[in-house]
Formats: structure tokens, sequence, C-alpha cells
């Protein structure tokens, strides 16, 4: 055997081509090879069932149970899936559970600002926003068919005025932001922040114009002391009823005028960014005899 | 060489792959096993002569073949002979060019040796695999996925096998006085 093995280059290369062709031999052609195997595996079966055992006694049975007649692979990847299914929708659910108590603490705190039982309070979601414009517009899904209308305002975390509706289809809307341009000045009077219940005749009335970077500008006598921090409430006949009272923004900076030595120039800034926000509560009013609740 | 020697190294090796190399399966879904035998392939192509070197090469290659079934549409199967026992041969030959020109003793040699044998023999395997895939009455051998993945999926394969044939080719050069064989290198083979 050795002298055939180690001599024989034409036993060889004929063995290399006879392998060649059965290598791409019809299947058909091929079942012959079952028997080969067969006499072989005669020989390695016994072995190999022990070498088995032994591979299973070291590393152990496999744990997942299947019904007689399921493929395993099959039933891992049916589980895998069933796992990936039930952990979705765990964490959509409390995504959902977020969302629910977001609402419902915005509804809670406007409905504290305002218990006046003629305005219905609608939670809106923000669908999307004007991304080349920080300070446009945005839009939610409410429209017409929950009673919305064009006009209505929007606040945030209780009584933080957010803008006005400008467009009302019949299942959203836009809502203009109160920073923007386009809102015009905005008539309101500075109430100190240490003390919100101060008498408005005792307060500076202020026309505050937007100045298109998300802030406003506003004259007031330099007699009449106002500070960063003092808060600017909406007193303008121009708004709804409902936005009466809500706040605007706080000061945030008060410099003398150069041209009119008699006033001082301050800047308000809303106390909410608005585009960071998810949801908005839309106020509407109702007069006396009109369905009230909330969706 | 002594074929009877080669005879039951070949037996326990194909043994080991068949049924004991799920032990060190390593990977996602334990994908990836070592292969025993192109480990002894290797060290029979560093130490045999060059014919009995390439039978040796071919007979276990036509080992590989016989252990993978291919199912056929009417639910039986067969067994491919020809892809791993060319590929083998083939790269048995190629172990034949560079045996002269390398350390055949160290153990770096050894793990970088079998990485191309295998690359290589898998390269021919799946070629061959490949074009008996397009010829009319034939199945392919890997259903369900292209050649290109099933060389990627062999490509991790062979390095991991190299990476097992550190210690197994430590053991086999210990074996190198039972198999008789005739070269110079053989004869003072010691693993460093």
């Amino acid at each position: 055997m050795r002298s055939f093995f180690s001599s024989s280059k034409p036993s060889f290369a004929a063995a290399l081509l006879l392998t060649f062709v059965v290598a791409l031999l019809p299947s058909d052609w091929m079942r012959w090879t079952n028997g080969v195997w067969n006499a072989v595996d005669v020989l390695v079966a016994p072995f190999g069932q022990a070498a088995t055992q032994l591979r299973v006694w070291i590393r152990g049975e496999p744990t997942v149970r299947v019904p007689p007649g399921t493929d395993v692979h099959e039933r891992l990847v049916q589980l895998e899936e069933e796992a990936a299914t039930a952990l979705m929708l765990h964490a959509r659910e409390k995504l959902r559970v977020k969302q629910l108590e977001a609402r419902l603490a915005e509804l809670e705190g406007v409905r504290r600002a305002d218990p006046d039982a003629n305005t219905r309070l609608i939670a809106a979601d923000i669908t999307g926003r004007s991304p080349l414009l920080p300070h446009g517009t945005i839009d939610l899904n409410v429209g017409s068919r929950l009673g919305v209308a064009v006009g209505d305002v929007a606040v945030s975390a209780g009584a933080d005025l957010v803008g006005r509706l400008s467009e009302v289809g019949r299942v959203r809307s836009t809502l203009l932001l109160a920073t923007n341009a386009a809102t015009g000045p905005i008539e309101g009077y500075v109430l100190p922040r240490d003390d919100l219940s101060a008498p408005i005749t005792t307060r500076a009335f202020i026309q505050a114009t937007p100045t298109g970077t998300g802030t406003w500008e506003a004259d007031v006598e330099s007699v009449i002391v106002v500070s960063p921090g003092d808060v600017v409430r909406l007193a303008d006949r121009r708004w709804s009823e409902t936005a009466q009272g809500l706040i605007v923004g706080e000061i945030v900076s008060v410099a003398p005028k150069d041209q009119q030595p008699l006033r001082n120039r301050i800047i308000i800034r809303p106390r909410i960014d608005a585009r960071q926000l998810a949801i908005v509560t839309v106020k509407v009013h109702e007069q006396v005899g009109d369905e009230g609740g909330t969706p | 060489m002594r074929w009877s020697v080669f005879i039951v190294f070949a037996f326990v090796a194909f043994v080991f792959d068949v049924s004991l190399a799920g032990l060190f399966a390593v990977g996602r879904d334990a994908a990836f096993e070592p292969s025993i035998i192109a480990c002894l392939a290797v060290f029979i192509a560093l130490f045999a002569s060059r014919m009995s070197a390439l039978w040796a090469c071919w007979i276990l290659g036509m080992l590989v073949d016989l252990s993978h079934g291919v199912g056929l549409p009417d639910a039986t199967t067969i067994r491919i002979l020809g892809p791993h026992a060319l590929g083998f041969v083939i790269a048995g030959y190629m172990l034949l060019q560079v045996r002269t020109m390398v350390f055949r003793r160290r153990a770096l040699t050894f793990v970088v040796l079998t990485f191309s044998f295998l690359v290589l023999a898998h390269v021919a395997a799946v070629a061959i695999a490949a074009l008996r895939s397009w010829l009319p009455g034939t199945e392919a051998v890997w259903a369900g996925h292209r050649p290109v993945d099933e060389l990627f999926r062999r490509f991790f394969l062979a390095a991991y096998s190299a990476v097992v044939a550190f210690p197994v080719g430590w053991a086999l050069v210990r074996t190198v006085p039972a198999w008789g064989f005739q070269s110079g290198a053989a004869r003072s083979a010691n693993w460093r």
C-alpha cells in the first residue's frame, strides 16, 4: 500500500479526474453515495454515539422543550420572534402610559390655572414644526371635529401662552407661536415675580412686539419699577377671552433707552421653549349651552 | 508514512469532527466548530512524502464530503463527493510548495498553515459547489444562501480551526515517530 500511495501519480491523477466528474454529476445519479456513507457510518457510529453522549454530558441537555415533530430551529426562531414582539409591546405601552401621565398633568395644570367651567380643554399632540423657522408654526393633531377654531389659544404648564391657532382643518390644525413676528404686538401687564397677586392697577401696562428671535421687546416708563424675573400676563382684547391673564413670559433684561431717557427698554422671553414641547393644551371657550368636557 | 497509523488518526479525527467538535462550538448559534481533520491534513502535508500527502488530503477531504448530507426536493439526502476532496488536495499541494520555506517545527507555522490550508480548501470547495449548482439536475450544496456568504462564514471557521491547531499540532508532533515519515525534517521534528 505504501508503494501505491507513494509513487502512483497516474492513479492519483485519475482519481482527481474521477472526483471532479463525480462532483458535477446530477443529484439523481449520486444516490449511491448514501451506500458509501452507510459503510463508513457502520464503523463510525458506535464511537460517534459515545462521543456525542460525552459531549451532552459535558455541555448539558438542551433546556428548550418542544412538542414532538417540531423543528427545533424553527421553534427557537418562533420564540425569539414572540419575545421581541412582547418586548416591543411592553416598550410601547410604557411610552403610552408616560404620554398619558404627561397629558393628564398638563390638563390638571391648565384647569387649576383656569377653573372657568365654560372653558373646554383639549390636549393636542404636536405632530410637526417648521424646521427652518424655529419660531414659526407647529402642527397639532386636533381639528374642527373636536371643536377647535381659529383663534383658540394653546397653553402649556398650566398658564403659559404658546400661541394661537391660525389654521384649522377637520383633524389637524396649525398653531402660530406667540413669539412669531406675524402675531403682532401683544398687550399685557407686568407683575412682580414675588407678588403675582398684586393689584393690576399698580402695575405697568405694556405693548410687547415680537423680535422674531423668540423674544418680545417693550418700553415702560422709567418711574415704574420693573426688574428681570417679573412676569408679563396677557391683557389684549384681540385675543380670545380664554387667553386673558395667561403668562406671556418673564422679563429677562431692563435697560434705559438712549433716545428717551425717561423710558426703559425691556426684553421678555417665554418661560417655556415651545420647540421642546410634545403636547399642548388648546383652550376652547364655549358659550353657555354648548357641550363641555374633554374628548 | 505508515498508512495504518493514518487510518487510526483519520478515524479519531473524523469521529471528533462529527460528534465532539460541538463541545468547542463558538459564535452565534454555535456556528463555528474547529476542524481537526484539517489539522491532521496540514500535519501530514508538512511531514509526509509528496504523493502520500496528496493521497491523505484526498481521503480526508472525501471523509468531509461524506459527512455532509445534502437534501433533495423529494426529502431524501445524498452525499456530494468531490468538493472538499478536491479542495483538500489543492490546499495540500499549496502546502507542499511552501513547506521547504517554513520552519515546520514552529507552533506559529502550524497555526498559519492551517488557516491558509482551510481558506484555500474552502474557496475551492465552494467554487466547485457553485459550479455544480449551475448545472442542470443538480442541487445547491448550501441551499438558502449565496456562495459568497458561505465563504465568509468559512473564513471564520478557518480562523477558529487555526487557533485550535496550536494544541492539536503540539499533540500531533509528539506522534511523529509513530508515523514513519521519511523526510529529515520529520526525523528531527520537535515542537517549539
